[in-house]
């Protein structure tokens, strides 16, 4: 089946389809939106099986099989490569729990080294690796598990699957990545390269959200870099050099340092090991408070610059003005995301005791608080358009870190909601920046006015954009910013009661200040909805602006639809099914922290 | 009367109320302009919808309610329940923030005196729209929003949970932003409707904060659970707790900002840029009642602990909601004397009337407040259309634009005079009794507490001695004396058909809501209603005959007699100096009496500064607020821009200084090493050549000397080192 695999790839494959010089220009972008789109219905196919498998976990059949299932079937498979004496020989020596693994000495490797011989070794210490891997919690949840060594002498492996955490991005990014390819059809510069290079980010972020080998996961965390740096700096706008420049090495520090951090994991861990579950069985309770604190921070540091949060979020604004629509589009999206989703894969489950240090978690919370206020503040102060939008994305973000602080049910699930959330209605709005860019050839906020006289269905759906980025309850905005928001006072309140005692936020101001950004968003979104569309037409040009064309109405009307459906039904929609997932997830740190 | 969750027969036609402008306007906006006839462009639909949810809540009213004495059995029913609609965890755990919730559709008594209210209004302001909004652009608009508005309100009322009733109570917010910009290429109007949500909105957080702190603490937002918890006294207890007071109060602050209460009472006036339907249904009838909806559905939970004891007059919150209605009502109704705008009048009188259920519901009687509400929804709208039709007659708001209009508009006028009589308190007028029990409510309660809700009480007293005033000094000019814009006044004309129909019907409402007189109320909707089901029949006993609600009524009949008198005397005395000021053939109306230099023009000159400026109110807001968040906006945008993009920058031009230097330092020392022994290479290679002379004695000299040399350096190494 290769499901996952057929996901990650199919933009790849059609990428070197349309690549072939056979295509007349128009066939080039119409098989390009094919093979988005056909990306987009495995991505569907698959959201709706991890679904019906969550509904009844029992019954699944096939890839939808639980990781830990599928583990432990790997385990067997390692061990039959063995000769039939030595089998026995390992698989009796083989530990059954993390706990077991953790406490094999130094001493004991030297001797089964020597009992079982260096084929034998080996194959003891990449069973026992997926021994700690099937038993964590959180691989139960892991569904189209594919695994397959890839670098053997490093056992790095080509390890991918999904669970509720991913799983949403991995879907939007799909969605994305047909409304993008549609909305790009205008661009005539490089069309054969630019849409090649959008397909090749696609696979890249489908690749980032899947992988569970660390290595893989860097590998396909560098790939999105790349296209993304042409993207910018060849489609892009005047200053895109610069723009693309300091995206790019703004990126790579941070992506640096993440290697940094990998590696020591990599060493630190007996056996060494890239595979992020079983790391999550054993760092938690091997490595030191000291040194789980240096690598979180270092982790940090690489997806905070992708979040963007406050001091590193500068070179969004710039990335997002050069870029051209559909680009700024999956930025804000999609990439922005894969720090988020960072936090929630490998920060937290991989060093809990680190996150939930007090000193740690006011740190991110006031982290988040800064971004939520005073991103608001900064996107009021724009006269551009699109900066505007950015600026709103930081504050936006601010709201995942609030919920990732809170470390209650409610908040990692309001958190990662939000992600989703935030991607569809990020991407509404720059749709929006783009058309009547398209139209005006320039963002400047005080030059527009009455574009709502003239482009009424522009206006209702750019006003559904609007209210869904401001959290007007109805719509799925609400709902994420509702959920972060009931989790971090629960949280304030609750852990500064518990035994622990010294664990948690039990600052309430922070819940109190974070609570103004939802006045300020309404104050920056209603001024820029008066500004643009309200008043009196301004420029005699914006008379002859036609209402939306058949392109844009496909970009925007499913995202419009989605913002709707979300926020009128959020548990059946999607809630359903990243809760369970965020729960383990959720348990297993607070278990780690002793909550 | 325990709750029923097995008849849910009443929930399940409250649903259909619900769903009927819901439809009304998803087909309004899709479809509306393609509807058949083509010019009325679809504004059929919502109203025929409306009409239909009308006749439902009429049915619940006079056959359900109005059926026995104690009105209806409560019935709850979740709709949906096998959506969960939202579920965060499971079961079982208690830390952490689990959390479950359904829609949940709750009718009481209090549920569908509000239904009815609603249709009401909705229906005849859908059908007084088809006249007044007649020829505007995006007609078809207008009816969507109105049709989602009905449809937000009503979710409002019938929900069974505070966090959906937070949901629609944002809707309706957004509806009256959408109404009150509708003219949005006026400025004004699209300020008016910005300053409107972000007024409502800083309420809101009060009421968001409050929500979260019930959700965490209650586990539950039901309003049943709820209340169980304050009856269990759950609150006030542990290292985490928050008193329940200051949730209250902080719950407060969202009917606050939706009723306009003082401090947040700024918006409602300017929200007047709306068309005059939508003034008469959101800004007067419906929405800004929904504040007052709601504190009387949180009722025992304002109240506090003791109301489970039959004692809720020593509660803070309370206390609160009472000082602040009444002292909202005296503020708003002495800049209503100042307006010039018929509108803006109305407005404030409306502000100041939302204060008096305020006020009756500090002084506890859901009763009075909901009875106030119904009768006030009735003349408020009945004002509000009717100078809706004088606007279209003459085109203009202002009343130094009107004068003498009875002559043209007899229906107008007539009915306008009704709706006046009914705000100022004319015996057996309808708000002369909802007025009535409000203040006698607040007269035993302070006859009995003293304190603060004596001063409640006195402003609440002064209010009704200056309602009659500013009101009937509107009628005057608007409809007596001499016509001021003659050009206007020959034009005026008595509006069509569907316009009067509806200021008829409630001009008799109006005059007949008064048959109600407070009894059905008191019956059916009296604060143990709220939460009968809650209660044990043992504890409806100690409820029923707690001291402090004995005490009450006691006082009551005591203040009965005098509120009525005073009532009398305040309806009198209004009307006589408004006469005496602006009436007809009053001495007085024709004399400046601002002028300065004289008694009258030094004392009211200064008083007359102030209510013109609306006591500073909304100067001190545009000072302070707006000056902070553009302060604050410059500066962050200026710190982003300039300090952390600038350190980023400077990073980047630091590599690059890095980089020159190196580049310097590579090019001229490792390369110029390098270069360096190119040259001696060079230079040797140039050199020896000349070495190569070919002269054969030369070769042997050099051999020889090179030969001694080399024997010298050996001999003296070899002894060096040996």
């Amino acid at each position: 089946m290769y499901t996952l695999t057929w996901l990650t790839f199919f933009p790849l494959l059609t990428a070197g389809v349309i690549l072939l010089p056979i295509w007349p220009k128009s066939v080039m972008k119409f098989l390009a939106v094919v093979g988005a789109f056909i990306t987009f219905i495995i991505a569907t196919g698959i959201a709706r099986d991890y679904s019906d498998a969550e509904r009844s976990p029992g019954a699944a059949q096939g890839p939808a099989r639980g990781a830990d299932a599928v583990l432990k079937e790997l385990i067997e498979s390692e061990l039959v490569q063995l000769g039939s004496g030595l089998i026995d020989q390992v698989r009796a020596r083989l530990p059954k729990s993390a706990d077991e693994v953790k406490s094999v000495s130094e001493d004991t490797r030297k001797a089964l080294l020597v009992e079982l011989g260096k084929k034998g070794f080996h194959a003891w210490e990449r069973a026992s690796e997926l021994v700690v891997a099937s038993s964590v919690p959180q691989a139960s949840r892991l569904r189209y598990v594919e695994f397959a060594p890839w670098i053997g002498q490093f056992k790095i492996n080509y390890f991918m699957a999904v669970d509720g955490l991913s799983l949403p991005l991995v879907w939007l990014t799909a969605l994305l990545g047909v409304l993008c390819l549609v909305y790009s059809w205008t661009i005539d510069q490089g069309t054969k390269a630019y849409y090649a290079l959008f397909l090749i980010l696609e696979t890249g972020l489908i690749g980032v959200f899947c992988a569970l080998d660390f290595f893989l996961f860097y590998v396909f965390w560098e790939i999105v870099l790349l296209p993304m740096w042409f993207l910018i700096g060849i489609w892009g706008g005047p200053n895109r050099i610069y723009a693309a420049i300091k995206f790019f090495i703004y990126t790579l520090v941070g992506s640096v340092i993440m290697l940094l951090a990998m590696l020591v994991f990599y060493f630190k861990t007996e056996p060494h090991t890239f595979n992020i579950i079983t790391l999550m069985g054993l760092t938690p309770l091997t490595y030191s408070l000291q040194l789980q604190t240096m690598l979180f921070l270092a982790l940090f540091i690489g997806f905070a610059i992708k979040v963007p949060v406050f001091p590193f979020h500068t070179w969004l604004p710039d990335a997002h003005v050069e870029a051209p629509t559909a680009i700024s589009v999956v930025l804000a999206g999609v990439l922005l995301k894969m720090g988020g989703y960072g936090f929630f894969r490998f920060s937290y489950p991989l060093l809990p005791q680190a996150a939930t240090q007090r000193g740690m978690i006011w740190f991110i919370a006031i982290l988040a608080l800064i971004n939520i206020v005073y991103g608001a503040f900064c996107a009021m102060a724009q006269k551009d358009f699109k900066k505007l939008v950015a600026y709103s994305s930081v504050s936006h973000m601010g709201y995942v870190l609030l919920g990732l602080a809170s470390l209650s049910y409610m908040g990692i699930d309001g958190a990662v909601l939000q992600m989703f959330t935030h991607g569809i209605s990020s991407a509404m709005l720059f749709f929006i920046v783009g058309v009547i860019y398209d139209r005006a050839h320039h963002r400047d906020l005080d030059r527009f006015g009455g574009i709502g006289l003239q482009m009424p269905w522009y206006t209702g759906i750019a006003t559904v954009g609007f209210f869904t980025s401001l959290g007007l309850p109805g719509l799925c905005g609400f709902i994420s910013e509702v959920l972060v928001f009931l989790g971090s006072w629960d949280t304030s309140m609750s852990l500064i009661t518990t035994p622990a005692g010294d664990k948690g936020l039990g600052a309430r101001w922070i819940v109190y200040v974070s609570l103004l950004g939802v006045v300020l968003a309404a104050v920056y979104i209603l001024w820029t909805i008066q500004r643009v569309y309200l008043g009196n037409v301004k420029d005699e040009h914006y008379k002859h602006f036609p209402d939306l064309s058949f392109r844009e109405v496909v970009a925007l009307v499913p995202l419009a639809f989605l913002c709707v459906v979300i926020g009128l039904l959020p548990n059946p929609t999607i809630l359903n099914h990243i809760d369970p997932s965020l729960r383990e997830l959720t348990d297993m740190v607070r278990k780690a922290a002793g909550l | 009367m325990p709750t029923s969750t097995a008849n849910t027969s009443l929930c399940r036609e409250a649903l259909i109320i619900l769903a009927l402008p819901l439809l009304a306007f998803v087909i309004q906006v899709f479809f509306g302009k393609r509807i058949p006839p083509k010019h009325r462009e679809g504004d059929w639909i919502p109203t025929l919808a409306m009409f239909a949810g009308l006749c439902i809540a009429l049915k619940m009213f006079f056959a359900d309610l109005l059926g026995s004495p104690e009105g209806i059995e409560r019935q709850l029913w979740y709709p949906l329940s096998g959506l969960d609609w939202l579920d965060i965890g499971k079961a079982g755990q208690t830390a952490g923030g689990l959390f479950h919730m359904d829609f949940g559709i709750l009718v009481d008594n209090l549920t569908i005196a509000m239904l009815l209210v609603v249709t009401l209004v909705s229906f005849l302001v859908h059908l007084y729209s088809w006249g007044y909004m007649h020829g505007e652009a995006r007609y078809n608009h207008f009816f969507a929003y109105l049709a989602l508005f009905s449809f937000s309100m009503l979710g409002l009322c019938i929900t069974s949970n505070l966090l959906f009733c937070f949901i629609f109570w944002e809707l309706v917010g957004v509806c009256s932003y959408f109404l009150i910009g509708f003219y949005f290429e006026k400025k004004s109007a699209s300020n008016a409707a910005i300053k409107a949500f972000l007024t409502t909105r800083v309420g809101d957080l009060g009421f968001l904060l409050a929500i979260l702190i019930i959700a965490a603490t209650v586990r539950s937002l039901e309003y049943d659970d709820i209340f169980k918890s304050v009856q269990e006294n759950k609150w006030g207890f542990g290292l985490a707790a928050v008193p329940l007071t200051f949730v209250a109060i902080s719950l407060f602050f969202g009917p606050m900002g939706k009723s306009a209460q003082f401090p947040l009472h700024v918006w409602l006036p300017d929200a007047m840029e709306g068309p005059t339907p939508v003034s008469a249904l959101i800004h007067a009838a419906t929405m800004v009642a929904a504040g007052v909806y709601v504190v009387g559905r949180m009722f025992p939970f304002m109240a506090g602990p003791g109301y489970f004891q039959g004692d809720f007059f020593h509660s803070t919150p309370l206390l609160v909601v009472a000082v602040t209605g009444s002292f909202t009502a005296i503020f708003a109704a002495s800049i209503a004397f100042s307006q010039t705008d018929i509108k803006k009048v109305l407005a404030y009188s409306t502000v100041s009337q939302l204060g008096y259920m305020m006020l009756g519901l500090g002084v506890g009687s859901v009763a009075a407040a909901l009875f106030h509400l119904t009768t006030h929804a009735m003349f408020k709208a009945l004002l509000f259309l009717g100078s809706g039709s004088v606007i279209h007659a003459v085109h203009s708001n202002e009343m130094a634009d009107m004068g003498g209009l009875w002559r043209k508009m007899k229906v107008t006028w007539s009915t306008f005079l009704i709706g006046t009589l009914a705000i100022s308190g004319l015996p057996y007028l309808s708000g002369f009794f909802s007025k009535e029990a409000i203040l006698t409510q607040a007269k035993a309660v302070a006859d009995h507490h003293g304190g603060w809700y004596r001063v409640a009480f006195y402003l609440g007293m002064a209010t009704a001695f200056m309602t009659p005033f500013y009101m009937f000094r509107m009628f005057w000019k608007t409809f007596h004396g001499r016509p001021r814009n003659h050009h206007a006044y020959e034009h005026a004309h008595e509006s069509p058909w569907t316009m009067t129909v509806p200021l008829v019907i409630l001009a008799v409402l109006s005059i007949g809501m008064g048959g109600l007189k407070g009894e059905w109320f008191e019956e059916r909707v009296n604060s143990l209603k709220v939460t009968e089901n809650l209660f044990s029949d043992p504890q409806r006993q100690v409820f029923i005959a707690s001291e402090a609600l004995n005490a009450i009524k006691e006082a009551h009949g005591h203040a009965h007699h005098e509120v009525l008198l005073l009532s009398l005397a305040a309806f009198l005395l209004g009307l006589f100096g408004s006469w005496v000021f602006f009436g007809p053939r009053s001495p007085l109306a024709s004399r400046d009496l601002l002028k300065p230099g004289t008694l009258a023009g030094a004392v009211l000159g200064p008083l007359n500064h102030c209510l013109k400026n609306l006591w500073f109110v909304d100067a001190l807001y545009n000072l302070v607020f707006i000056n902070l968040v553009h302060f604050l906006r410059v500066l962050c945008g200026a710190f982003d821009m300039y300090i952390i993009d600038g350190l980023v920058n400077l990073q980047g031009h630091l590599c690059k200084f890095l980089a020159w230097v190196v580049g310097i330092a590579d090019y001229e020392g490792v390369d110029g090493t390098v270069r360096g022994l190119g040259g001696v290479t060079l230079w040797a290679g140039r050199l020896m050549p000349r070495l190569q002379t070919g002269n054969l004695q030369e070769y042997v000299y050099a051999s020889v000397f090179f030969a001694t040399g080399v024997l010298l350096v050996s001999v003296a190494l070899i002894r060096l080192l040996l």
